[in-house]
């Protein structure tokens, strides 16, 4: 459906153009139904009773303020129905036109979801509302970029997080005609040469199918971040589990550590696992887990010797007050040094000396 | 023995006094002062005067009641003389009373700002003041950038920053724009030819931005001396300027002298080297420890030159530790160094490039000793300017190369001290350059139909660049579309952002090393060249014209290339508004635009030192054409009169045209503030256009910058410098400095040469000598 805004005007052609589109609420995209999808993402944020997913279609990628954004695709749920609205720019003369229409609908949500609207969306209408002298009409802080969501729990696994990737390998969602993202910009050129609309249905089509997924993944990572135990897609546990601990939800942080650590065998990312799990043991004060866990890398060949004998050394510093043992760990890690960085060899040297020193005062204390 | 000892020395050596080509005692200069302008912030004057600073000198005062008074200035004074206090005072007093109020300070390079910064920075904190002064250029960190964006009262950059990072996102410095109140250009000349024609749009677009924010800045300019300030800073800003040239800083007695190796080779018309000249000269400095600073043209030549001096140092035993090197390469923390010592006095001698030349504070030293002209007479002025006391007496010395330049200078000394210095010229109108900056401006903010940029409403280039799908026209206002960020592929250091890439091959890892032109490429890099890098020869394995680059491997050979490029040119069309000029008398002449092509043939191989020819290859490549713009001359009344009588015309008068260029070529850009690289000549028996005996000389920066034209207005001053060069020269039958090489132009080039420029000037005092003699 295409209807021109009927708002009086001198100019016979459309100011602008405003299309919606639904969908019902069972209609299934990617793992579960849009119904489904709004509420699990719901748990995740941003917070405020109605949220509007926000997608963008743009002249340019660089960004600057000769980017335009001649598509905006608003998604919502409303009256039982996921509800798309689409604002094209059909003449470069009335995007202020436009964008006040935006701002105006926009009112009446209180939070965005986008994908990578931290860097690209929002900062781009930004730059359009000033140059029309408008107000911008969100909040920046009543806003979830999924993207960063999507960072952690996928990109260690695919080695990417772009929205066709997860697409393909996390919703099982496949495009059948679509048109591929660096040519958008030149249809939009194009029509505004020809005035030709047909050839701009494929990014019609690409936006929705861009808010639809964005809706999924929302609700997907909800899901996630909720049940961490009925997980059913790749997923980097470890990242999965660095979410859980910044919401708090500190036992399933634990559980997806530990998942993490199973087959975990690059160092730098087991060292940051290991690390972490044991920062939440040791604030919960569960020194005997903490040293099983260090224990426990000694076991397994992918964390140089020498760290983890330095972590363990700390432990029997810190945690169990145990210089002598603290002391004889000290100089196994040196002992087991390797590489050319200096770096960890004075810190060893340095504990020695302290702990030499503690060990020197207490024969003292106790000759007394 | 003091500097006055040491100069009298000079003049009384016989073997040295010799080489004097012009000795000029500058008498010393008392200061004018003027008490703080009543309106001057009470802080201010009261923290300028804890600095020691208790009255103004009578042009800081003056800068400051024009930008009070809400004019456009420029402040045109020697170097030392207390210039940047001519800007600081108006920004800081403006801030102190308006703490919304902006400031933009640009400056040509970045060491340069980070100098004026400190200084900046030092009153700020004197004033304890809330404000914030912040460097914004490449290497600001991305942490920073924000705070600057919305905090920063004075944001110094540079113009190429301005271009690629502030304009093209304004959005994010509203507060700036919504507020600037003034914009200090620094160094002012720097801004000439190509790269002042794409700043003067940049400045263009600022006023755009200013615009649409509400803000109409006042420009406030410094320039070291050139001839035409006022006319080069409304050029650049657009606006009507107020000059501000009578310096009110006192100056010290100075010897100003020439020195003109002795020659060593008659028949080449070679000098002694200019280095060991230098050294000779500099030797009783060091000995007795007078400050001094050497400028060399080329980084070798400086280091060099610090090797000599430290040799001196040694054998007069003086500590060698004091001596240093100054160039671009050195890192900024070493050059900071060197600055603070050669300001506190624990570095005595530094051997400097014009790394060095700008405003970069080192205090003040007693001797300058400039190893080669350095092109300008602007810039033999501030490198002069490097020695100069405000009381004592100071000495600087040029010391000339072989070079038609320097040549010309000694035997003329008069042209240096009389000639008031060149006018710094640029062309924002050049289609190119003002093309590229609308595609940046439409970027930035659409473009109204009737909006005018520059000097017109840029009607045919927006629709040019609408066909091309740059822009799209709304009805009322042209929209950027196109989808690349326009300012990325503008560069503001050149006409034609195109260019080869030099790919050193030696080692396994490749390395960069260089570039060149489009234009030039050909000529320079073709398979087999020897390519020059910092005295280092290479030699061209590969061209890969198509994806523009040269790979090349580091050889040592005792031989040089030099490829024959047949040049073209068509003349396009000729500036109508020239035609009213033409004169009646024996050397009608034109400018106009024109298309020159190029087509390399084939490249000789030459030996070092003896020229000899050792081989020659082909080159295959594809003819190259630009379009830019040349000022012509046409022979046909001159040669008539003469050429009759000659045994061969052809070849002769081939010989004439090829001299009389050439010597043209030589001595243009002592007149025009330009490289020699900028001009190339062509000379035509029969040019298609005119049907006459032709000489044409076009720029070759594409689109051209305003020299053809300055060329065709200063045609009588040209003839008559050029004829004096070639009578001057100490050669016989034609050398590189005066008419070009006796192979080229033949055994009577030179003569023929003179004919011609003496029928040109129609020198009636000048005896005609009989042509043919030979």
């Amino acid at each position: 459906m295409t209807l021109s805004l009927s708002k009086p005007s001198v100019r016979p052609e459309p100011r602008f153009q405003i299309r919606r589109r639904t969908w019902p609420l069972d209609h299934v995209h990617g793992l579960m139904p849009l119904g489904d999808a709004a509420e699990r993402g719901r748990t995740l944020g941003p917070g405020g009773a109605r949220i509007a997913w926000l997608d963008t279609e743009t002249t340019g990628l660089a960004g600057g303020t000769g980017t335009y954004v001649f598509l905006i695709g608003v998604a919502t749920v409303d009256d039982g129905e996921f509800v798309l609205t689409q604002y094209f720019m059909s003449h470069l003369a009335h995007e202020a036109d436009m964008l006040e229409t935006i701002s105006e609908d926009l009112r009446r949500y209180d939070a965005l979801v986008t994908f990578n609207g931290t860097r690209f969306d929002l900062p781009l209408l930004q730059t359009r509302f000033l140059l029309s002298r408008l107000r911008p009409a969100f909040d920046l802080d009543a806003h979830l970029d999924v993207m960063t969501l999507a960072r952690r729990l996928w990109y260690r696994r695919l080695g990417g997080y772009s929205m066709g990737l997860l697409e393909q390998l996390v919703l099982g969602v496949e495009r059948f005609i679509d048109v591929p993202g660096w040519q958008i910009p030149s249809l939009y050129v194009q029509y505004l040469h020809t005035g030709d609309l047909d050839a701009l249905e494929p990014v019609f089509a690409h936006n929705a199918s861009d808010l639809l997924s964005l809706l999924a993944l929302h609700g997907l990572a909800g899901d996630m971040l909720s049940r961490p135990d009925r997980i059913r897609v790749v997923v980097d546990w470890s990242g999965l589990a660095r979410l859980l601990e910044v919401r708090q939800q500190i036992d399933a942080a634990v559980r997806c550590y530990q998942t993490a650590l199973g087959d975990e065998h690059e160092t730098a990312a087991r060292a940051r696992t290991v690390t972490a799990l044991g920062r939440i043991y040791r604030r919960r004060g569960l020194v005997r887990d903490l040293l099983d866990l260090w224990e426990g890398e000694l076991t397994m060949p992918v964390l140089p010797r020498w760290l983890v004998l330095e972590r363990l050394a700390m432990i029997w510093e810190w945690q169990f007050r145990n210089p002598t043992r603290a002391l004889a760990v000290t100089d196994d890690a040196l002992a087991n040094l390797n590489g050319g960085d200096p770096r960890p060899r004075e810190r060893l040297l340095h504990r020695r000396e302290r702990l030499l020193r503690r060990l020197g005062a207490l024969a003292e204390i106790a000759s007394l | 023995m003091t500097l006055a000892q040491v100069l009298e020395q000079l003049r009384r050596n016989p073997s040295r006094s010799s080489r004097i080509a012009a000795w000029r005692e500058v008498p010393a200069r008392v200061a004018h002062f003027a008490p703080f302008p009543d309106a001057v912030h009470s802080r201010l004057a009261e923290s300028l005067r804890r600095r020691g600073i208790g009255s103004l000198y009578t042009h800081q005062a003056e800068a400051y009641t024009a930008v009070a008074s809400g004019g456009h200035i420029v402040v045109v004074t020697p170097t030392a003389s207390g210039k940047t206090l001519c800007y600081n005072l108006p920004v800081l007093d403006r801030i102190l009373k308006e703490p919304e109020a902006r400031a933009l300070y640009l400056f040509p390079t970045k060491a340069l700002s980070a100098d004026q910064v400190d200084e900046l920075q030092q009153l700020v904190t004197a004033l304890a003041a809330d404000i914030k002064t912040f460097t914004y250029d490449g290497d600001t960190p991305q942490s920073a950038r924000r705070a600057i964006r919305t905090a920063g009262h004075i944001v110094v950059t540079n113009p190429d920053m301005l271009h690629t990072a502030i304009l093209p996102h304004h959005t994010k410095w509203l507060r700036l724009f919504e507020n600037l109140r003034y914009v200090v250009i620094d160094e002012l000349h720097q801004y000439r030819g190509v790269f002042g024609s794409h700043v003067a749009n940049v400045i263009r677009r600022l006023q755009r931005i200013c615009r649409f924010y509400g803000s109409d800045p006042q420009f406030i300019c410094t320039s070291a001396t050139i001839g035409n300030p006022k006319d080069h800073a409304e050029r650049l800003t657009g606006r009507s300027v107020t000059p501000i040239d009578r310096s009110g800083a006192p100056a010290g007695a100075k010897v100003i002298a020439f020195i003109n190796p002795p020659i060593v080779n008659r028949e080449l018309g070679i000098r002694r080297d200019t280095l060991l000249e230098v050294r000779e000269l500099a030797s009783e400095f060091i000995r007795n420890r007078i400050p001094t600073i050497t400028f060399a043209r080329s980084r070798l030549a400086a280091e060099l030159l610090t090797t000599y001096l430290k040799d001196l140092a040694h054998q007069h035993g003086v500590d060698a530790e004091a001596i240093r090197g100054y160039r671009a390469g050195y890192l900024p923390s070493e050059r900071r160094a060197i600055e603070r010592g050669l300001r506190d006095g624990s570095v005595n001698a530094v051997a400097a490039t014009n790394a060095l030349e700008l405003g970069i504070d080192i205090g003040q030293l007693s001797a300058a000793i400039l190893a080669g002209y350095p092109g300008t007479i602007a810039s033999t002025w501030q490198q002069m300017g490097r020695a100069g006391r405000t009381e004592e007496l100071s000495a600087a010395f040029l010391v000339a190369t072989s070079s038609p330049v320097d040549q010309y200078l000694m035997q003329h000394p008069e042209y240096f001290f009389g000639h008031s210095p060149e006018q710094a010229l640029s062309n924002a109108d050049n289609l190119l350059i003002l093309a590229s900056h609308l595609k940046c401006a439409a970027f930035e903010l659409p473009l109204e139909h009737d909006e005018v940029f520059g000097e017109a409403i840029p009607v045919d280039l927006m629709r040019h660049l609408e066909s091309q799908r740059v822009v799209h026209d709304d009805g009322t206002r042209w929209h950027y579309v196109a989808e690349q960020f326009p300012a990325e592929d503008v560069s503001l250091r050149s006409a034609s952002t195109e260019n080869v890439i030099i790919i050193d091959v030696t080692e396994p890892k490749p390395e960069v090393i260089g570039e060149v032109d489009l234009a030039s490429a050909p000529g320079r890099v073709h398979e087999d060249a020897i390519y020059l890098h910092l005295a280092q020869q290479y030699h061209v394995e590969r061209l890969e014209w198509e994806e523009r680059k040269a790979y090349v491997k580091r050889v040592d050979v005792d031989y040089y290339t030099t490829a024959e490029i047949a040049v073209g040119l068509t003349v396009l069309n000729e500036d109508q508004s020239a035609a009213g000029l033409l004169p009646a008398g024996p050397l009608p002449r034109a400018h106009g635009g024109v298309v020159v092509s190029y087509r390399p043939t084939i490249f000789k191989k030459l030996k070092l030192y003896t020229q000899e020819n050792i081989g020659w290859g082909k080159i295959n490549l594809p003819e190259t054409t630009i379009h830019t713009t040349a000022a012509w001359w046409i022979l046909a009344d001159v040669i008539a009169r003469s050429v009759a009588t000659w045994p061969s015309p052809h070849e002769r008068l081939q010989g004439a045209l090829a001299a009389l260029s050439h010597a043209l070529l030589n001595i243009a850009p002592l007149f025009l503030m330009c490289d020699p690289n900028d001009l190339g000549r062509v000379y035509e028996i029969r040019s298609p256009h005119t049907g006459a005996p032709t000489i044409y000389l076009y720029e070759r920066a594409p689109g051209g910058t305003g020299l053809a034209e300055r060329m065709f207005r200063i045609h009588a001053e040209l003839m008559t410098a050029a004829e004096e060069l070639v009578r001057t020269c100490g050669c016989d039958w034609g050398c590189p400095s005066c008419v070009g090489p006796i192979l080229e132009v033949g055994n009577t080039g030179k003569s023929d040469c003179l004919t011609l420029l003496r029928s040109a000037i129609r020198h009636d005092t000048l005896p005609v000598e009989a042509i043919g003699s030979s």
